[in-house]
């Protein structure tokens, strides 16, 4: 990893909000590619989460991740190379119901735009019948679905039973990612993938879409 | 004595074996079946086998097409589909279009939620004025609700207010299947309630034999995975019969072997049925079986036909490698047997053909003279081509010199045998065996002329050319079983995903040793082989899969041996949901849903009902000595919040699993 992402990480793991978007825009001048700055920044995030799992950090660290996060993201948004957008297909995004964590989600959004697919966010606590709304309207089928807390597993499986109700099970891709998911759940439920990060999130719809377009 | 009478309609022939309580079989019958009318053919073959003693009957089973047919058919009567909470664009499906004009689908206030939840209030009122409505233009009813398997209750309102408003016979979603798609379960009730006047004639007309025999038994049909169910049931049900024909014949071979595990094979003359057996039990299709192009949520055997028989036609590839089928064809020999004209036809095809001109290929077309086909979409050169066929066979060779284009030609005549207006025939393995002098089949010189074609086409002798054509046909048969144990181990997918695969399998098969590198295979369950050819083709293909090869004595009989060596099998599944945000375990049963505080009181409970029910179903479905077995999913999460309870619950589910012998009449008190 190069100094100046590295740079980006570290300020993020000590929660300096005042210097993120120079070091984001430090990065910026020397020419990294944007997708490098936001791998960065995950990790960052990532080794946040650690701390407070291990109760080093307090709640608030955490809004104040997110916080940074966001405002890192904002100097890169108009980084990534549009021309490509929605060739490679659309994908709805969404995190799971009864979750409120969208940190993740909006990152692998960034990074599926970036790389030429439409995106549909409907943003967070999302209840299945928004997201088989969704599929309907807009006909996409690939479907990212972001669950953090294990409590709320038990909303894929709800995803994969009101899409299977609704005939449509077989028409799209599901792909599951965050804090409590794991490719065994993904298994377990029925789901088509699990990636851990926002660049697998990226292979993982490129290689579905391309499953879907071979009517597999 | 006790004598189970077994028959097996469809397919040529109308099979009859009368076998005794310790499962020995006493006499077989084969008689040809009659599709006008198919009890014509179950009564010949009833009498063939008739016990001296017609009071020795005490079971009288039934495998039959009736149901396959039918909907490869489109057959089926008239009938209203009564939905709640469907979307009306749901029905968006292929298959719906096709049985269109006969039903009546309304749409009406009701349907459930994932959990179980009333989604919107039924209305009385309007489901009333629905039944009345339609109940003088149908013969049956089929009902579904939007997540009517996760809550039945406005299913089984309207099921009740149709019997109580009209009496005609009426069957719901849930009973049907206990799986999820709304559109597809709709679909699959349709179906059902379509067929139920058909299968209520020809029970009926079954009934009618066996009362001129004197036949006073209880009547069962075998469903699609092989089970027996008592006539009432099969009438309620009939869709579940589908692919009763493939189902029985592996109960059948698995009985005749007496084998738990094992891969059966049943080889027609155009097509080759395979299909696997665990602990004595034929694998089904989990997804749901097709038939004729239609899908249906219907659990039948997963039987995978393939385009492989004696009446195979026979190609080339562009390597001039020799390809067995998918095309069926009459061979040569039987139809220079009918038209004698077919023998002059081929020799003056080998005088012509010279070395650089081999356009005389022993082909050749017949029109199909049945009339039941729809001539429709045709163009003017599709008709022109039908009025230049007639009854007697006209060589391919004589047809296409006359056309300007004879490749574009070819492609309007391969439209008219796809839609089954042309029959081609053509060199069969049939016809290689026949000049092999394997076993003499109608006219041999036609087969003797075709093999001379092919051979001076590929530069071999004709029996070289010959035993290359069994040997492909042996080695596509061992390919095809692979394949299916591959795909039940659910890994065919990636196999095939990787063409060296194949290639690698080939060398297996045809034990090349010329490589570096030798590989074997073997397929470790044994193969039991069914139907007329395979006593020449099987005894190399066990050979070449390194597996133990069993032709059972009566295998030409096995659909109806099965149809009497099946038993009773009915399960019902129960799902056990935490309702999220609510500390509350919901028991979806069969009746609507329930709720517990706690997990382990739900499971008891989903146990209880699914042991009571699935003991119900097979008492219905006509068994004696009924033995349940249990099976529990569990679907839980450890989770380490010191705060929250120690175990996340997704999902249970109980599976009960009842089996039984049929319940045979007692002997009539003398
Ligand atoms: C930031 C944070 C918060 C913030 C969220 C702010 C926001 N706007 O999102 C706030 C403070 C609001 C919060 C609240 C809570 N949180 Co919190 N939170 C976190 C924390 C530290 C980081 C999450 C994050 O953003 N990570 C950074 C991003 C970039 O990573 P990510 O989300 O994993 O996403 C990446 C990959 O997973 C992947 N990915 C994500 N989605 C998808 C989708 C697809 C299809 C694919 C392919 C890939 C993919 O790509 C992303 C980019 O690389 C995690 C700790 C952790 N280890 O994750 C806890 C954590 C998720 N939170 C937790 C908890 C318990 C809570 C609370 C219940 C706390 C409380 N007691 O109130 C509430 C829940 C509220 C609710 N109903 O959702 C627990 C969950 C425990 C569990 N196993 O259930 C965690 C794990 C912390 C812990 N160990 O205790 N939280």
């Amino acid at each position: 990893m190069k100094a100046s992402v590295m740079q980006v990480e570290k300020t993020l793991v000590e929660l300096d909000i005042d210097q993120i978007q120079n070091v984001v825009q430090k990065c910026l001048d020397e020419g990294i590619p944007a997708w490098e700055i936001v791998e960065g920044m995950s990790g960052g995030m990532t080794q946040v989460g650690k701390q407070f799992e291990m109760g080093e950090y307090y709640l608030a660290d955490l809004v104040l991740s997110g916080e940074m996060m966001k405002e890192g993201m904002a100097l890169l948004e108009n980084k990534f190379d549009m021309r490509q957008m929605g060739k490679k297909g659309t994908v709805i995004l969404a995190t799971a119901k009864g979750d409120i964590h969208d940190i993740g989600k909006n990152i692998v959004g960034t990074m599926l735009t970036a790389s030429g697919f439409k995106t549909i966010d409907l943003g967070v606590d999302c209840h299945e019948d928004q997201i088989i709304e969704a599929v309907k309207s807009s006909g996409s089928n690939l479907i990212a679905l972001s669950v953090l807390l294990t409590t709320m597993v038990g909303a894929i499986k709800d995803l994969v039973d009101a899409l299977a109700e609704a005939g449509l099970r077989d028409k799209i891709r599901l792909a599951i990612g965050g804090a409590c998911c794991s490719q065994q759940l993904a298994d377990e439920m029925r789901v088509d993938a699990y990636g851990e990060d926002a660049v697998k999130a990226v292979r993982i719809f490129e290689k579905l879409a391309k499953s879907m377009k071979q009517g597999r | 004595m006790t004598i189970l009478l077994g028959i097996d309609t469809g397919g040529t022939f109308t099979d009859a074996v009368c076998m005794d309580e310790q499962g020995s079989i006493l006499k077989t019958a084969k008689s040809a079946t009659t599709h006008e009318d198919l009890c014509l053919g179950i009564q010949d073959a009833i009498n063939i086998v008739l016990p001296e003693n017609v009071a020795d009957i005490r079971l009288v089973s039934l495998s039959t097409t009736l149901a396959t047919n039918a909907i490869v058919e489109g057959h089926g009567s008239s009938v209203c589909l009564l939905l709640f909470g469907y979307d009306r664009d749901s029905l968006d499906l292929p298959e719906f279009k096709k049985i269109q004009s006969s039903l009546s689908v309304v749409f009406l206030n009701g349907g459930h939620t994932l959990r179980g939840d009333e989604q919107a209030p039924l209305d009385i009122k309007q489901l009333k004025d629905a039944i009345t409505a339609h109940a003088s233009n149908v013969s049956a009813f089929g009902i579904s609700g939007y997540f009517g398997v996760r809550n039945p209750s406005h299913e089984l309102t309207a099921k009740k207010r149709v019997k109580e408003l009209t009496g005609l016979p009426v069957t719901c979603g849930h009973e049907l299947t206990s799986d999820l798609n709304a559109p597809l379960r709709a679909f699959t009730v349709a179906l059902n309630a379509r067929l139920i006047s058909l299968m209520q004639e020809s029970i009926t007309a079954v009934r009618d034999v066996m009362s001129r025999f004197n036949i006073h038994a209880p009547l069962m049909i075998v469903k699609g995975d092989g089970s027996l169910v008592h006539e009432a049931m099969a009438l309620e049900r009939p869709v579940e019969t589908i692919l009763s024909g493939p189902a029985a014949s592996v109960i059948g071979a698995t009985y005749l072997t007496d084998q738990e595990d094992a891969f059966v094979i049943d080889m027609g003359g155009t097509t080759t049925d395979i299909s696997a057996v665990r602990n004595k039990i034929p694998l089904l299709n989990g997804r749901g079986s097709r038939v004729g192009g239609y899908r249906t949520m219907v659990k039948a055997v997963d039987a995978q036909t393939r385009g492989l028989g004696g009446d195979s036609e026979i190609s080339t590839n562009d390597k001039n490698d020799i390809i067995v089928g998918p095309g069926r064809a009459i061979p040569l020999c039987s139809l220079s047997h009918k038209y004698p004209e077919a023998i002059d036809a081929l020799a003056h095809q080998i005088k012509i053909n010279t070395a650089d001109s081999t356009a005389g290929n022993g082909r050749f077309f017949l029109k199909k003279t049945t009339a039941a086909i729809k001539k429709t979409n045709l163009t003017q050169k599709h008709h022109d081509i039908l009025t230049s066929l007639n009854d007697s066979p006209v060589s391919e060779f004589n047809l296409a010199q006359k056309e300007e284009h004879p490749f574009l030609f070819l492609r309007y005549v391969d439209d008219l045998i796809e839609r089954g207006l042309v029959i081609v025939s053509a060199f069969t393995p049939t016809d290689a065996v026949n000049v092999l002098g394997l076993y003499q089949n109608g006219s041999s010189k036609a087969s003797h002329l075709g093999a001379s074609l092919w051979a001076n086409k590929l530069g071999i002798r004709s029996e070289a050319f010959c035993k290359q054509v069994l040997s492909q046909v042996e080695f596509q048969l061992a390919h095809e079983i692979i394949r299916h144990a591959l795909y039940n181990e659910g890994i065919f997918d990636q196999y095939h995903k990787d063409s060296r695969n194949p290639l690698l399998m080939d060398r297996a098969l045809r034990k090349e040793k010329n490589n570096n590198v030798s590989i074997t295979v073997s397929v470790n369950r044994p193969l039991i082989a069914i139907g007329a050819p395979v006593n020449t083709y099987f005894p190399s293909v066990a050979d070449m899969l390194n597996s133990r090869l069993l032709i059972p004595e009566h295998a030409a009989v096995a659909g109806a041996v099965g149809a009497v060596a099946g038993g009773i099998l009915q399960t019902v599944r129960i799902l056990i949901k935490p309702l999220m945000g609510r500390s509350l375990h919901r028991v979806y049963h069969p009746d609507g849903i329930k709720d517990f505080d706690t997990y382990p009181p739900a499971v008891d409970y989903a146990e209880r009902i699914a042991r009571e029910t699935a003991t119900n179903h097979a008492i219905r479905a006509g068994a004696k000595a009924v033995e349940v077995t249990l099976a529990r999913h569990v679907n839980k999460l450890p989770h380490d919040d010191a705060q929250e309870e120690s175990v996340i619950y997704i999902d249970a589910e109980i599976t009960a699993t009842a089996v039984g012998r049929p319940d045979i009449k007692e002997p009539a008190a003398t």
